[in-house]
Formats: structure tokens, sequence, C-alpha cells
């Protein structure tokens, strides 16, 4: 950096400070290293029980086998069981390393590039035979930018505009994957999607039991599909939304996907994991810490929490009336 | 690439005291704050940017190929009223002549229903490609009877008003022999 910061910040120095703060809002570190766990650890159990039929796509025959453009660009391989083998070993010694925090600058950014690189390789195989989902975005978007934060070590209250920025990328991941939904649903279904039959359709095909239950009358069905939509619409309020507001935000579209979960047996745990990137993960951290070190301090704290001002003591004598 | 300067350089903290690094006594007193160098942000705005103008476009005149820019389009049809709604499956003989439903699993066959259903309209064109479930089921199930004869089939729900009004299967197509499935007994 050699440029003068006179000539910069000329015109509307208070208003660049503004954009610059929503673009890249400081985030402590400790935010950043529970996310990495979170989402490294992640990324392994979606090799075994999400994108889990790339080893059966390899072995089957080629004949199916749809390459996605990305594949064909990259000029990537027609898997085989030795080259996803190996790959997946790569991407699970990688997500270790990378989600126990303890790795140096250089190092960490390459094995989480690498880490990027073989889980995007590894999910656009399981998309390369002709059925296409998107609940992978988001994850994906996250594998990519959680590199270029650098060093985030737990309990680190420093706060950095790299980790600001890579959140508000997983942050907008999140809500594309919404509010595009919506958006492709009025561009295949048309403006009329809400008034159909299209959670019929899924429930009869693939319902759980529970689902079946929804099915009649069917006016249950066409107003969740109202309320799906008005609440994927709904979702950019959450890049502007802060504190409270924005976590209950998180809380309602958990509890939506547990309900798609329990009707259809269709989660979306890749999108449910990058929905942490609202949260302040740190303050839990730092509230078992709190909890952990000192129980007995706990009791004497001031504020509305200080439970010794509403319970009796135990001299008071009710528990000993069993004798 | 990425400057570290404790003094935070953030205008609107409000805190006339954050000139220099902070004794970490102070627990009020905001925690030191990283900052980018003009290249880092430049950079990350213009991915920021990139990547999301990619997935709009993906979702607004996209195409499924582009993933993972491609549209968001999971459950984006629209179903009428009084529309049919239709689930293929498999209905195959076996060697020993039992007639049965493969499940179209991963664990049965290496695919999913929903991959098969994608390429419905190429199965139905070229039959044979039948011959590779086949397979695909003969490795899969190592020392049970081998599957001979495989039907693609339909069950057909018809819709009127929101509500099932009957049910039916269809055969799409047959291999080796092109002919309609016998029904499956219950």
């Amino acid at each position: 950096m050699t440029a003068t910061s006179q000539a910069a910040p000329s015109l509307r120095p208070a208003r660049t400070a503004r954009i610059r703060a929503w673009f890249f809002e400081p985030a402590p570190q400790s935010r950043i290293a529970l996310l990495r766990v979170a989402i490294y650890l992640f990324v392994i159990d979606d090799l075994f029980f999400v994108v889990n039929d790339v080893f059966a796509h390899a072995d089957s025959s080629a004949v199916l086998y749809r390459p996605i453009r990305l594949r064909e660009w990259l000029n990537l391989p027609v898997p085989q069981h030795d080259y996803v083998h190996v790959m997946r070993w790569v991407i699970i010694i990688g997500c270790l390393l990378c989600a126990s925090g303890r790795l140096p600058r250089r190092l960490g950014v390459l094995v989480g590039f690498v880490v990027a690189a073989g889980f995007t390789d590894w999910v656009s195989i399981g998309m390369s035979y002709s059925k296409i989902d998107h609940d992978h975005f988001a994850l994906i978007v996250a594998v990519w930018v959680l590199p270029t934060i650098g060093v985030a070590r737990f309990g680190n209250r420093t706060r950095s505009e790299a980790a600001g920025w890579a959140l508000l990328c997983i942050q907008v991941a999140c809500v594309a994957v919404y509010f595009l939904s919506a958006i492709s649903k009025f561009r295949y279904g048309g403006l009329n999607w809400p008034t159909g039959s299209t959670f019929a359709w899924a429930i009869t095909r693939r319902g759980t039991s529970l689902g079946d239950l929804l099915l009649n009358p069917p006016w249950i069905l066409t107003a969740s599909q109202f309320l799906i939509i008005t609440l994927e619409l709904a979702t950019p309020l959450l890049l502007v939304l802060r504190r409270w507001p924005r976590y209950l935000f998180v809380i309602g579209l958990w509890a939506f996907h547990l309900s798609t979960y329990l009707t259809l047996t269709i989660h979306f745990l890749p999108l449910v994991i990058c929905l942490l990137a609202f949260l302040p993960l740190e303050s839990v951290l730092a509230w078992i810490r709190q909890r952990s070190a000192r129980p007995s301090a706990a009791r004497s704290r001031p504020g509305r929490f200080n439970r010794s001002s509403v319970r009796p003591e135990p001299s008071s004598g009710s528990p000993q009336r069993s004798g | 690439m990425q400057s570290i300067s404790p003094e935070g350089g953030r205008p609107a903290s409000s805190d006339p005291a954050s000139e220099g690094p902070q004794p970490p006594e102070q627990r009020s007193t905001e925690p030191p704050v990283q900052t980018l160098g003009r290249a880092s942000v430049a950079w990350r705005l213009a991915a920021l940017l990139l990547g999301t103008v990619l997935v709009v476009r993906g979702s607004v005149i996209g195409n499924d190929v582009e993933w993972p820019f491609g549209p968001m389009s999971q459950f984006a049809f629209r179903v009428g009223q009084n529309d049919a709604i239709r689930a293929t499956f498999l209905q195959a003989r076996t060697a020993d002549g039992e007639v049965k439903l493969v499940p179209i699993t991963v664990s049965d066959l290496g695919l999913a229903r929903a991959e098969i259903e994608g390429q419905q309209p190429s199965i139905i064109r070229n039959p044979s490609m039948l011959a590779d479930l086949a397979a695909s089921y003969a490795r899969l199930h190592p020392g049970q009877p081998k599957l001979t004869q495989l039907w693609l089939n339909e069950r057909v729900t018809v819709l009127r008003n929101g509500r099932a009004a009957g049910e039916r299967v269809d055969t799409l197509v047959g291999w080796p022999a092109n002919d309609t499935a016998p029904e499956l007994p219950r």
C-alpha cells in the first residue's frame, strides 16, 4: 500500500466508510474458528451421507454420465473408482486439518483451497448424472471463502475484515438459494406456482406418513406453498437485520427445513449448516467457558440472572422435611 | 496482503480512545481489528460481485448444466390441480422367473430415481440402456438371481381439484422384450 491516504477519501469519506463497514464488517476470529469446525466436519459427513452416491456412480458404467459444463471446461475425468477413493481421503484429511484451527497461515490457505477444489469436484460428480440439486451452493461458497481469512484461533476476540467478507459471502449465498428459488418458481412454474399442486406431487411421490396426512384437504398444501414462497422472497432481509430479528429468522428457516424433512425426507442440510454464518457463534463458546470456569461465581453475579436473590437460601428449611 | 492495524481504522466505531493497542484488561473496549489493504478489498469486492451476478443470471436465464451457478430449480415447476403425478419405478423378471419391483436407489442400482427420470427420454429412445441397470444390479447383488427382463414403468396418480382421484401403471419401455409389464403381485 504505497498510495497516500489524502486523495482517496476525498468525496464522501463517511459514505465510503459505511459501505466498507457493510462489506467488511469485522468479525471475531473465534467465530470463524467455530464456523470452520462446523463446516469442515459437515463436509466429511456430506461425503458419506449426502452426496454419497459418487462411488456408486464411479463404479457403474459411464453410459449415464452427463457431465456438467464445469467438468467439461476443466477436462475433469469420467469418475473412476481409484480417483474418487483418493479424492475422498484428501478431502477428509484436509477438512480435519482446517477444522483444527492450528495450521499456519500459508499452509492453511493451501490446504483450504485443496479441500475446496476437491469437494467441488466431488459434488460436481454427484450432479453429473442428470439430477442437479442446488442445496450445495452455499456450502461450496463456504469452502472457497473460508481459506481466504487466514489464521483464526478459538477464543481469539481479534476481529478481522477478511472474516467479515467471508461471512458476508456465505450469507449472500444462503440468501441467493432461497430468493432465487422463488424466482425460479416464477420462471418455470409461472406466477401462479403457489396455487398449483407441486407439494402434493412431492408428497405423493416420496412423502412420509406424516406428509400423507397433509394431502387432504388440498388447501393445507396450497397455503404452505404461499407461506414458503413468501418466506423465500423475504430472505434478503437477513442481510440487513441484526441481532435477535436475524437469529429468529434463521431459526424460522431451520423449522422450515425440519418440516420438509419430516414430510418429504428432504433436508437441505448443506444449507442448514451454512445458516450458522448468521449467528454469533463465539458467544456460545464464551458462555460455555464462563460456565465451566467459575460455576460458583455465576451465582453471585449481579443483574437479573442473580438467582440467589430469587431463591431462598438452603438454610431456610424446606428440604429437611423428609426427616 | 492483509495488514494488521490494532487501532482498527473504523471511523464509525465511535470510540475516541481507540488509538493504539488496547490493554487486554479493558474488557469494555472493542478488541483489535485486522484491516485489509486496498488490493485485498478490491479483489474481494470484485469476487463477490461476480459471484452474485453469476448466480442471479443462473436463475433468471441460466441452465442446469452451469452448476454451481445454475438455476435454483428444485420444485420450481408447477403441477396443476387436475394434472397427473408420475413416479417412475423399475419392474423386472429374474433368471428364476420371479416378477418383482426393483427399488431405484443408489444402493440397489447405483443411481437415484430422479436420475433415471432425468434420462427417461433417452432410455425410451434407446431401451438397451436398461441393460446397464441390469449389470449394475448384478454387481451390487452378487449371489442373487440376475435380472433378465426389465420394464421401466410409471405409477400415474390423477388429481381432481388437488385430490388424488385414481391411479394406474403405464409401461414406458421394456428390455430386451419391449412389451407391457405384467401386473405386479400385490
